[in-house]
C-alpha cells in the first residue's frame, strides 16, 4: 500500500534523536571539528539511546529493527550534524561486512562485546585509491600460508584507525580471481597495523581518517570472515546500506542547511525587505526543498527494497544518485543564501557543504552506480 | 507505515490501464498530431467511456449517489480511500498512451473540481446529468484570459447583476474542450476593486445567448486536444447557475474555491507529464539498446547510458513526489506545498527528459514517424498550465516561510 507515513514508534524515535541532536550535537560540532574527535560524553549520551545497532538481530545485540529504521536515525542525527553523526557510528560500516560476511558464530562473538565508546569502534579498511570500493579491482591481497594470512596492501579512507580497537580488512585472496577471491578478515589494531598519514579531510572531520598499510601482515586463520555463500551478493548487501547510510547522513544535512538558510532569509534585510521576498531567494528555496524531498522518497524506496531483501533493485543506485544532486544543490544554496555571510565559520552551512560533498566522495563515483543502473535499464528495456 | 507497494488489485488496474494506452491509444498519437484536434465522434471515446475512464475529471470529494466506481477503487485497511493514489496510477498511463487525447476524454473533466467543492445540490444534478447519456459530452474550466493567466485575481470578466440574471461579458483563452463542452465554469469579477473577493464562478450552458466560441489554437503540441477562445457578449445567466449560490461568496470563498481545486489537480497533471517522459524515455532505451549497445564504440553508449540513468532516477524521484501528494489528497491532509513540488518537479524532470530524448535519438529524434519529437512539443506546456514552474514556486516558498 502506497503509504509515507512513519509509525508511531518511527516519530518516537525521530522525536529523541532530534532533541538529542539540538541538545547535544548542534552547540558542540564545531568544537569536535576542532578536535577532529567526538569526546566519550556524548559517546555516552548517545550510547544510552540504545540504538547504535538498531536494525541487526538481537543474537548480536541489536534490537531487530529495519534498515529504513536506521535511514530515518541517521537523517536525523545528520540534521543535528552529519560529522558528528558519523563519529557516533563508529561500528560502521564493520558490523554490516561483519554481520554478513562472518558466520553466525563469528557474529555473535565479536558484535556484542563492542561498545561504542572511544577504545570501542572498528576501522574499516576497504577502499582503495581509484578503485574505490570495487573489490575486483582491491590491490591489497591475502596469501594463505599455513594456518595463517599474510596481509599486504593499502586503504584509504581508514575511519577511526588511530584509536579503535579491531580494523576490518578487505582483500583478494591470492590464487582467485574474481568474487571467489574476496576476502574480509577482523584483526586486532596494533602497530602492525601500519598508519601512514592522518587524511585532512574537507568534511567530516570529527572522524579521524587515515590511510593505512599492511606490509606482510600474519593474521590468524580465524580472523577470516567465513560465513558467506554468494560473495558478490553479500557484498552487494553490506555496501549497499553503508552507501544509503551516507546517503541519509546526507540528506540530513541538506535538510538542515535548507532550513538554517530560509530561516535566514526572512530575518535578513535588504533593498528594504526581507531577502525571502525576492523570488530569486525564495526560489532557491523552492527547489533545495523538492530536491531534498524527491531524493528522501527514493531513498526510503530504496531502503524497503533492502528490507524486503532486493539489495539488487535498481533503486539503490538511483536513491544514491539522486542524494548527490540534492546535496549538493542544498546545500551550496544555502551558502549562497546567507551571502558573505554563509562563507564564514560563524554559520554551519558552510561546513555542511563541506560534508555533503565529503559524504559524496565516499560514496564514491557516479560513473559506477551508473554502470548498474544502466545495466538493469537495458536488461528491462525501460518499462518502470 | 511508509511503504511504495501496490496492492495486487492496484497492480491489475495498472496493466489494464498500460494496455488500454499503448493498443488503443498511442496507434491514434500520430493521426490526431498530423490531424488535431480529435472530433467529438471519434470512435475511441466509445471505447474510452466502456473502460470507466474520464467521468471524473479530477479527484477528492464523495463518489456521488449513482456513479459508477472508478476503476480500481478501494479503500485500504483503515478504510481510507485509495481514488487519488488510484488516480494519479491513471494519469500517468494515459498520458503516457497519449496526453493530447487524454485531455480530451469526454466526462466533466477540469470542471469537476469546482462543481465537486462548490455547487449545491440542484447544481450538481444539474450539470453531471448533462454526463450520464449515450452520447459523450464535455465540461471545461474557463478562468484564464488574454490579460491574465499567473495573475488569476487580475481578471477582467464582469458580471452584473440584472435582476434574475447576471450579465456576463468578457474572453477566455486557451480553454481546453471549450468549444465543445457542454458546461463551462466560467470566473468572472462583480467589482474588479475587490480583487479576487469579488470573483464569481458561473455555470454556462452551451448554445446559451451570447455565448460564443472564438478561434481555435494552433499549438506546439497537445495538438489532439481542443484549446478554444470563448467569449461573453452581454450572456445572461440565471442566478441559479452562479456556482454554490450567492451565500458561498458570503464566505469569501471565491478565489479560494479555484485554487484549492489547484491542490488536487497539480498531482495529477504532474503525473501526466511523467507519462510522457517515460514513454520517451522508453523509446529512447529501445532505440539506444539497438543502436549502441553493440554497433558503436563503447565511450559513446557509455555517455548516452549516463544520460538514461539520470532521466530514470529523475522519472522515479519525482514519480515519487506526486504519489506523496495524491495520498495526501486521500487522507484529507492540505498538500498546498506538495501539490506545487510535484507539479513543478515532474515538468521540469519531463521537460529534461523528452529534450534529452530527442537528442539520443539523432536523426529519428527529429522525425515525426518516431514520436519523440511529438513529446517534446507536447511537454513543454506542462510547465506552463495548472500553474507555471514559477507559480509553484511561490506557493512552495510561501507554504515553507510559514512554518520555517
Amino acid at each position: 500500500m502506497v503509504d509515507f507515513e512513519p509509525t508511531e514508534e518511527q516519530k518516537l524515535m525521530i522525536e529523541t534523536i532530534h532533541d538529542f541532536a539540538s541538545s547535544e550535537i548542534r552547540e558542540n560540532m564545531r568544537e569536535y571539528e576542532k578536535e577532529e574527535d567526538l569526546d566519550d560524553e556524548i559517546r555516552k549520551k548517545f550510547a544510552e539511546l540504545g540504538l547504535h545497532l538498531l536494525e541487526f538481530p538481537s543474537e548480536v545485540g541489536g534490537q531487530n529493527l529495519s534498515f529504513l529504521d536506521r535511514v530515518l536515525l541517521s537523517e536525523e542525527l545528520a540534521w543535528g550534524d552529519p560529522g558528528v553523526a558519523r563519529a557516533l557510528m563508529n561500528l560502521l560500516p564493520a558490523a554490516y561486512f561483519i554481520q554478513y560476511f562472518a558466520t553466525a558464530e563469528q557474529a555473535k562473538n565479536i558484535l556484542p562485546s563492542l561498545s561504542i565508546s572511544e577504545k570501542g569502534g572498528i576501522a574499516t579498511a576497504l577502499y582503495e585509491e581509484l578503485s574505490h570500493a570495487d573489490p575486483l579491482q582491491f590491490k591489497t591481497r591475502a596469501k594463505k600460508s599455513g594456518k595463517k594470512f599474510i596481509i599486504s596492501g593499502k586503504k584509504v579512507l581508514v575511519d577511526f584507525a588511530n584509536n579503535s580497537k579491531y580494523v576490518l580488512i578487505g582483500a583478494m585472496e591470492e590464487g582467485s580471481s574474481g568474487w571467489e577471491g574476496l576476502r574480509f578478515f577482523l584483526v586486532e589494531n596494533d602497530e602492525r597495523v601500519k598508519k601512514v598519514s592522518k587524511t585532512d579531510k574537507l568534511g567530516l572531520r570529527a572522524t579521524p581518517t587515515y590511510t593505512v598499510e599492511f606490509e606482510n601482515l600474519e593474521v590468524e586463520e580465524d580472523s577470516l570472515l567465513r560465513g558467506a555463500e554468494d560473495l558478490k551478493k553479500t557484498y552487494n548487501l553490506a555496501i549497499s546500506k553503508w552507501n544509503l547510510l551516507l546517503a541519509s547522513l546526507s540528506v540530513g544535512a541538506s535538510r538542515a542547511a535548507f532550513e538554517y538558510s530560509a530561516k535566514y532569509s526572512k530575518e535578513r534585510n535588504a533593498f528594504g525587505q526581507p531577502i525571502s521576498q525576492f523570488q530569486a531567494i525564495s526560489f532557491m528555496v523552492a527547489d533545495m526543498a523538492t530536491l531534498i524531498d524527491s531524493s528522501r522518497l527514493l531513498l526510503w524506496k530504496a531502503a524497503r527494497e533492502i528490507d524486503k531483501g532486493n539489495a539488487d533493485s535498481i533503486d539503490v543506485p538511483l536513491a544514491l544518485l539522486q542524494t548527490m544532486e540534492a546535496g549538493f544543490l542544498a546545500t551550496s544554496s544555502s551558502v549562497q543564501i546567507l551571502g558573505g555571510h554563509g562563507y564564514i565559520q560563524d554559520h554551519p552551512v558552510e561546513k555542511w557543504m563541506r560534508d555533503v560533498r565529503t559524504i559524496s566522495n565516499y560514496i564514491g563515483q557516479p560513473f559506477t552506480f551508473i554502470n548498474s543502473a544502466g545495466e538493469e535499464i537495458i536488461k528491462s528495456g525501460g518499462q518502470k | 507505515m511508509i511503504d511504495f507497494e501496490l496492492s495486487d488489485a492496484q497492480k491489475n488496474v495498472l496493466a489494464l490501464l498500460r494496455w488500454f494506452a499503448k493498443e488503443k491509444l498511442r496507434p491514434l498519437s500520430l493521426e490526431y498530431d498530423k490531424h488535431g484536434p480529435i472530433p467529438p465522434d471519434a470512435p475511441i471515446f466509445k471505447e474510452v467511456k466502456a473502460m470507466g475512464l474520464g467521468m471524473r475529471g479530477g479527484v477528492g470529494g464523495e463518489r456521488r449517489k449513482g456513479e459508477e466506481p472508478e476503476v480500481g477503487e478501494e479503500k485500504d485497511k483503515r478504510g481510507t480511500s485509495q481514488l487519488a493514489r488510484i488516480a494519479i496510477l491513471g494519469a500517468e498511463e494515459m498520458a503516457y498512451g497519449d496526453a493530447g487525447i487524454m485531455i480530451s476524454f469526454p466526462g466533466p473533466g477540469l470542471a469537476d473540481p469546482p462543481v465537486r467543492r462548490m455547487a449545491t445540490e440542484e447544481q450538481k444534478e444539474m450539470f453531471y446529468s448533462s454526463f450520464q447519456k449515450e452520447e459523450p459530452a464535455w465540461g471545461a474550466f474557463a478562468l484564464t484570459e488574454p490579460g491574465a493567466g499567473s495573475d488569476v485575481a487580475g481578471i477582467s470578466s464582469t458580471a452584473v447583476k440584472d435582476g434574475d440574471y447576471y450579465i456576463i461579458n468578457g474572453t477566455k483563452v486557451f480553454i481546453t474542450n471549450g468549444a465543445r463542452a457542454e458546461w463551462v465554469v466560467w470566473f468572472a469579477t462583480v467589482d474588479k476593486k475587490l480583487g479576487r473577493e469579488g470573483h464569481r464562478a458561473f455555470l454556462i450552458r452551451k448554445g446559451t445567448e451570447g455565448f460564443k466560441v472564438g478561434k481555435i489554437e494552433k499549438k506546439m503540441g497537445l495538438r489532439a486536444s481542443e484549446t478554444a477562445e470563448l467569449v461573453c457578449d452581454d450572456c445572461r445567466v440565471h442566478v441559479s447557475q452562479l456556482l454554490g449560490g450567492e451565500n458561498y461568496y458570503k464566505q469569501k470563498e471565491g478565489f479560494k474555491g479555484a485554487m484549492g481545486t489547484f491542490d488536487m489537480t497539480r498531482p495529477m497533471v504532474g503525473a501526466m507529464a511523467l507519462g510522457i517522459a517515460r514513454a520517451a524515455y522508453e523509446k529512447a532505451v529501445e532505440f539506444t539498446k539497438e543502436a549502441y549497445e553493440t554497433k558503436r564504440p563503447l565511450n559513446e553508449y557509455q555517455s548516452i547510458m549516463e544520460r538514461l540513468v539520470t532521466i530514470r532516477r529523475k522519472i522515479d524521484a519525482a514519480r515519487l513526489l506526486a504519489w506523496r501528494a495524491a495520498w495526501m489528497i486521500d487522507l484529507g491532509k492540505p498538500n498546498s506545498k506538495e501539490a506545487s513540488m510535484a507539479k513543478a518537479y515532474c515538468a521540469q524532470v519531463a521537460l529534461e527528459a523528452c529534450n534529452t530524448c530527442v537528442e539520443i535519438m539523432g536523426s529519428k529524434g527529429i522525425e515525426r514517424d518516431h514520436l519523440v519529437e511529438k513529446w517534446f512539443r507536447d511537454i513543454k506546456v506542462f510547465d506552463i498550465f495548472e500553474g507555471t514552474g514559477q507559480i509553484q514556486r511561490l506557493v512552495i516558498s510561501r507554504r515553507i516561510y510559514e512554518y520555517i
